[in-house]
C-alpha cells in the first residue's frame, strides 16, 4: 500500500502482532529471552539520516534506535519515552520535559535533554534548507533550552494543540556525533550518511545497513527503557510482495510488515499469524473543488452532482472486490483508525444510482442521445487522473466499479493514467482550473491536525490536492490549532469532518486494513494504530519474545 | 581500408553515438510533466519558501540549454550529481550497483552462451531429427516467456529450497569467512542467473542453428566429408568456427541489452544491482540517478558494439582491406 505519508508519519507498514499485555518490554521472569527477530520488507530505507530520508521504514527504524520524547501506547494515548513527565504553562506557549536521569547513548556518552535541545534548535535553525523536512514538528516553536541535565524547555510563539504529536515525530540525535554537520548553512546536515554502525539511544543499536539489503540491530546495553527481550532484530528489504512472501512461508524470515490482501489466504493456510487492523489510511475520490475551474467543467462545483457521485459509488463493492473483504467503506477524512478524533456521525454515503440520477436530473444535467448526460451544453464526460499510487495497487478495479456505475447515470470516466510527480503536477496545473477528478489516497498522522491541513488554501501546491480554498474553514482550521482544551478540539475537528463530508471535495471510498504476519514461534508484538514496526511506538519490539 | 582507419572511423561513430545518448538522456528527462521537487518538498506545512530553496539548490530554476551545458561539464569531469533520494553521489551508488549487477549478468550470459551454442549445434547437426525437435521448440518455448513470469515461477518453484532474495544470507551480523561469502553469493545468484540463462539461451540456439546449416551447406564441408573426417570432427573443428560469427554481433547486443533488461530480474529477486536501483529511482524521480542509470546502459550496448566491430575486423578477413 503506498499512498501519499507525510514525511514525518511514516506510519510503516509492519509485522505483528498478538495483542498481549504490552508497555512492560522485557523483565518478565516467564517470558523467553532472547534470539534474533528477521523481518520482511517490501519497502526499503533510502537514508539513515534524519535530515534526508522519505521512505517508511527509515523512520520506524529511528523510532527503534533515537530516543523521542513521548510515544504512543496501542490505544494511541501517549505515554512516556525519554521524557518521564511533562508538563504545560496555563498559556499553553511552554511546556517542560522531565528527561530520563542518567540516561547514555550506545558509545556510553551522556544522553542527556542538552541533546533534545539541541535537535530542536537545529531543526529550527535550518529549517528553510537542511532540515526542512523535519520543519513541520517544529511550527510555531520559538526555542527549545535544557536548563538542566533532565530539562528541557520548549516555548511556542502561540498555543499550539497538538504539541506532542509534533514532537513524538522527532529522533533525538546525539550532538556530540551530530554537532559538527550543523555549522555554517548547515548543507553538512544532509550530506553525512549517518553510517553504520549508528550510535543509538533506544532499544536497539543499528550495527549494520547493506542498502537495498539488509538492516541488522543489537539490543542496546545502555537504553534508558525496558529492556527489549530479542537480542537481534534485522530487516530485510525485497523488491516484491511474492518473494517476500516465499521468503516467509519458507522460513527465511519471521515476519513480513504487509501482506497484500491476496496472499492472505496463502499466509494463514501457511500457519502463520496473520493479524488485521483497521489501517489509519483511506482512499479517495477527488472533485476539482476549485471556484475558478474552468467553465468547461464548472459544473463540477455544483453541490447537487457531488451528492449524485457520492450516491453513485458503491462501497460495498470496492471493499468486497478491491479490497477482498479487507477494509470498512469510507465516510470521513478523519479515519476511525485515529481514535477519538473520527466523527462517527459522519457515515458512509449509502449505494443509490436512483437517488444519483434523480439529483442530476434536478441539476438540470439531461440524459444526451448516446447515453452521456448534457451539463451547461456539453457532455458529463470527465478526466480522471489516476496516479501511480492508485494504479500500482487495487485502485483499478475500485475505478472499474465505479466507471461502470457512472455510467448508468449518464457520466463518463476516461482514466488517465500518470506517475505520481505527473499526477500532482496535472492537478495543480494552470492553478488548479484545468482538471476535473482524480483517485488517491492518503495516510494520514494520528492527530487531525496535518490530514485537515491539507484542504487548507495555504497547502495549495504544497498537499492539496482538491483545489479546496476557503477563509471560513481556514479559519476553523487555525481554531482547532490553537485549542488547547481536547474536548474543545474534539468538537472543532468534528465540525470540520462533517464540513468535508457535506461540501464533497473528497469522497472517501475505503479504509482498508493493515494486514501483517508472523510465525507462531513469536508472540507478544503488539500493535499501535495497526502496525508494529512503526515510527510511532517502542513497545512493540520491547515486547515481543520467542514462545 | 587501412586498420587504423577502420578503427578511428567506428570509434568516432561510438563517441557521436554516446554524445547524442547523452544529450536524449539529459532532454528526456525533463520534457516530463512533474518535478523532482514536487516530491521533495511535499512535508507538513512546507511553504512556497521551501520549494523555491529545493529549486535553486537542485538548479532547476536555471534555462534547460544552461543546465545542460552544466551537465555536459560536470559529466566531462567525471560527476554524475548528487542523488535526490540518497544524497550522496550518484557515481558511487552506481559503481557499488554495478559491482553487484556484472557477475549475476556475466553468471547467466555465460551460462546461456555455452547452452545455446551447444543446442544450436546439436539441432542443426541432427537436423530434423527428435533432438533437433526438442532443442528447438524448447527454445522458443524459453525465449517467448516473459522475464518477470519465469522468474516469479522459479521463485516459487524453489521455495525453501534457494533464497528467495538478495544476494547474500542477509542476518549475518558478523563477517564470514571470504569463501563462505563467496559461496552464499553463489547460491543467491542461482535463481536470478537462472532465470536470465533460460530467457536468453533461446535466441542463441536459434542463430547458431541457422548459422550452421548455412554452414553445413558449404563446399569445404563436403570436401571434408569426402575426405572421410569424422563428423564430429567436421562439425566442432570445421563447421562451428565459422558459424560463430554472427554469435558476435548477437553477444554484444545482448549483452547491452542485458544490462537492462536484468532490471526486472534484479527487482524480482531483490537484487541490489543498478536495474533495481534503477526501478527505484522511476519512482522517486531521481534525475540524477536515471540519468546516471541510463548513461551507464548506453555506453555499455555502444562499447559493447564497437567492441564486436574490432573482433569482426578481427576475425573475418572479408571486411580487411
Amino acid at each position: 500500500m503506498s499512498g501519499r505519508v507525510p514525511r514525518l508519519l511514516l506510519a510503516a507498514v509492519a509485522v505483528s502482532m498478538v495483542a498481549t499485555a504490552c508497555g512492560s518490554g522485557a523483565g518478565g521472569s516467564s517470558v523467553k529471552q532472547g534470539g534474533l527477530f528477521r523481518l520482511g520488507s517490501a519497502s526499503s530505507i533510502d537514508s539513515l539520516n534524519p535530515f534526508v530520508a522519505f521512505q517508511q521504514d527509515a523512520y520506524s527504524t529511528f523510532e527503534q534506535i533515537y530516543p523521542m520524547l513521548v510515544q504512543y501506547n496501542p490505544k494511541l494515548q501517549f505515554v512516556p519515552d525519554f521524557a518521564r513527565s511533562w508538563q504545560e504553562s496555563p498559556d499553553g506557549r511552554t511546556w517542560t520535559f522531565h528527561t530520563q536521569p542518567n540516561a547514555k547513548w550506545s558509545d556510553g556518552k551522556p544522553l542527556t535533554a542538552a541533546d533534545a535541545a539541541w535537535t530542536f534548535s537545529t531543526i529550527l535553525k535550518f529549517q528553510n534548507g537542511p532540515t526542512a523536512n523535519s520543519a513541520g514538528t517544529t511550527a510555531h516553536m520559538a526555542s527549545a533550552t535544557a536548563p538542566n541535565a533532565t530539562t528541557l524547555v520548549v516555548t511556542y510563539k502561540q498555543p499550539v494543540a497538538n504539541v506532542l504529536s509534533q514532537l513524538q515525530q522527532v529522533p533525538i540525535l546525539p550532538e556530540h556525533i551530530w554537532a559538527k554537520y550543523a555549522t555554517g548553512n548547515g548543507k553538512a546536515l544532509t550530506t553525512f550518511a549517518n553510517p553504520a554502525p549508528i550510535v543509538s539511544g533506544g532499544p536497539f543499536m543499528l550495527v549494520k545497513y547493506t542498502p537495498k539489503q539488509i538492516v541488522l540491530f543489537k539490543r542496546n546495553p545502555n537504553y534508558y527503557g525496558p529492556k527489549p527481550h530479542i537480542d537481534e532484530l534485522g530487516l530485510q528489504f525485497f523488491g516484491t510482495y511474492d518473494a517476500e512472501i516465499t521468503a516467509l512461508k519458507s522460513g527465511q524470515l519471521d515476519g513480513i510488515e504487509t501482506v497484500p490482501p491476496t496472499s492472505v489466504g496463502t499466509v494463514k493456510s501457511a500457519g502463520f499469524d496473520v493479524h488485521q487492523a483497521p489501517g489509519n489510511y483511506f482512499d479517495d475520490f477527488i472533485i476539482n473543488s476549485n471556484p475558478q475551474q474552468e467553465a468547461s467543467h464548472r459544473e463540477l462545483l455544483n453541490p447537487l452532482l457531488r451528492e449524485a457521485f457520492d450516491y453513485a459509488i458503491d462501497r460495498q463493492a470496492i471493499v468486497k472486490t478491491s479490497l477482498l473483504g479487507y477494509g470498512q467503506p469510507g465516510s470521513s477524512i478523519i479515519p476511525p483508525a485515529t481514535g477519538h478524533w473520527y466523527n462517527p456521525s459522519v457515515t458512509p454515503t449509502p449505494f443509490n444510482l436512483t437517488k444519483a440520477a434523480q439529483l442530476l436530473n434536478q441539476a438540470g444535467f439531461k440524459m444526451g442521445p448516446n447515453g452521456v448526460r448534457i451539463a451547461d451544453g456539453h457532455p458529463m464526460s470527465y478526466t480522471i487522473i489516476m496516479p501511480s499510487d492508485t494504479t500500482g495497487g487495487y485502485g483499478d478495479r475500485s475505478f472499474q466499479i465505479i466507471q461502470t456505475d457512472f455510467k448508468k447515470i449518464g457520466v463518463q470516466l476516461n482514466p488517465k493514467n500518470l506517475d505520481n510527480s505527473a499526477a500532482f503536477s496535472a492537478i495543480t496545473a494552470n492553478h488548479y482550473r484545468n482538471f476535473e477528478l482524480s483517485m488517491w489516497d492518503w495516510v494520514p498522522l494520528i492527530d487531525p491536525d496535518f490530514m485537515l491541513s491539507v484542504l487548507t488554501c495555504g497547502s495549495w501546491n504544497v498537499w492539496n490536492d482538491t483545489g479546496y480554498c476557503s477563509k471560513t474553514y481556514d479559519q476553523v482550521y487555525q481554531a482547532q490549532g490553537a485549542a488547547m482544551s481536547p474536548a474543545k478540539r474534539q468538537q472543532i475537528v468534528y465540525q470540520m469532518q462533517r464540513t468535508v463530508a457535506t461540501q464533497r471535495p473528497y469522497l472517501v471510498l475505503d479504509y482498508a486494513d493493515l494486514i501483517e504476519a508472523h510465525s507462531k514461534s513469536w508472540a507478544g508484538l503488539v500493535t499501535v494504530g495497526g502496525l508494529s514496526w512503526c515510527s510511532l511506538s517502542k513497545i512493540p519490539f520491547e515486547s515481543v519474545h520467542q514462545v | 581500408m587501412r586498420s587504423a582507419d577502420y578503427v578511428i572511423k567506428r570509434g568516432f561513430f561510438a563517441l557521436v553515438t554516446i554524445f547524442v545518448a547523452i544529450t536524449i538522456n539529459f532532454f528526456l528527462f525533463r520534457i516530463l510533466p512533474g518535478s523532482a521537487v514536487s516530491d521533495l518538498s511535499r512535508v507538513p506545512h512546507a511553504s512556497p519558501k521551501l520549494q523555491h530553496a529545493l529549486t535553486v539548490e537542485f538548479g532547476l530554476d536555471k534555462p534547460k540549454w544552461q543546465q545542460y551545458l552544466i551537465y555536459l561539464k560536470e559529466l566531462f569531469h567525471g560527476n554524475m550529481g548528487v542523488s535526490f533520494t540518497y544524497q550522496q553521489p550518484v557515481s558511487h551508488l552506481l559503481l557499488a550497483d554495478l559491482k553487484n549487477t556484472i557477475p549475476m549478468v556475466t553468471v547467466g550470459t555465460v551460462a546461456a552462451i555455452v547452452v545455446g551454442v551447444f543446442t544450436g549445434v546439436l539441432s542443426a547437426w541432427r537436423r530434423g531429427s527428435a533432438p533437433d525437435q526438442v532443442s528447438t521448440h524448447t527454445a522458443i518455448f524459453f525465449y517467448a516467456f516473459p522475464t518477470q513470469w519465469l522468474g516469479l515461477m522459479l521463485l516459487i518453484l524453489f521455495a525453501g529450497i534457494l533464497p528467495a532474495a538478495g544476494m547474500s544470507n542477509p542476518f549475518v551480523f558478523g563477517t564470514e569467512p571470504f569463501w563462505q561469502h563467496m559461496g552464499d553469493i553463489g547460491i543467491h545468484m542461482l535463481l536470478p542467473a537462472a532465470t536470465l540463462m533460460l530467457t536468453a539461451y533461446g535466441s542463441y540456439t536459434l542463430v547458431v542453428r541457422s548459422s550452421m546449416l548455412e554452414t553445413l551447406g558449404e563446399d569445404y564441408v563436403l570436401t571434408a566429408r569426402a575426405k572421410g573426417l569424422p563428423t564430429r570432427r567436421i562439425v566442432w573443428r570445421h563447421a562451428v568456427r565459422n558459424a560463430l560469427l554472427p554469435m558476435i554481433t548477437l553477444i554484444a547486443l545482448e549483452l547491452g541489452f542485458i544490462v537492462g533488461g536484468v532490471l526486472l530480474i534484479e527487482v524480482i529477486f531483490s537484487w541490489p544491482g543498478i536495474g533495481l536501483a534503477m526501478y527505484q529511482a522511476i519512482g522517486e524521480r531521481d534525475y540524477p540517478m536515471l540519468e546516471g542509470g541510463f548513461l551507464i546502459l548506453a555506453i555499455s550496448v555502444i562499447v559493447l558494439n564497437f567492441i564486436a566491430d574490432l573482433v569482426y575486423f578481427r576475425l573475418d578477413p572479408r571486411i580487411r582491406p
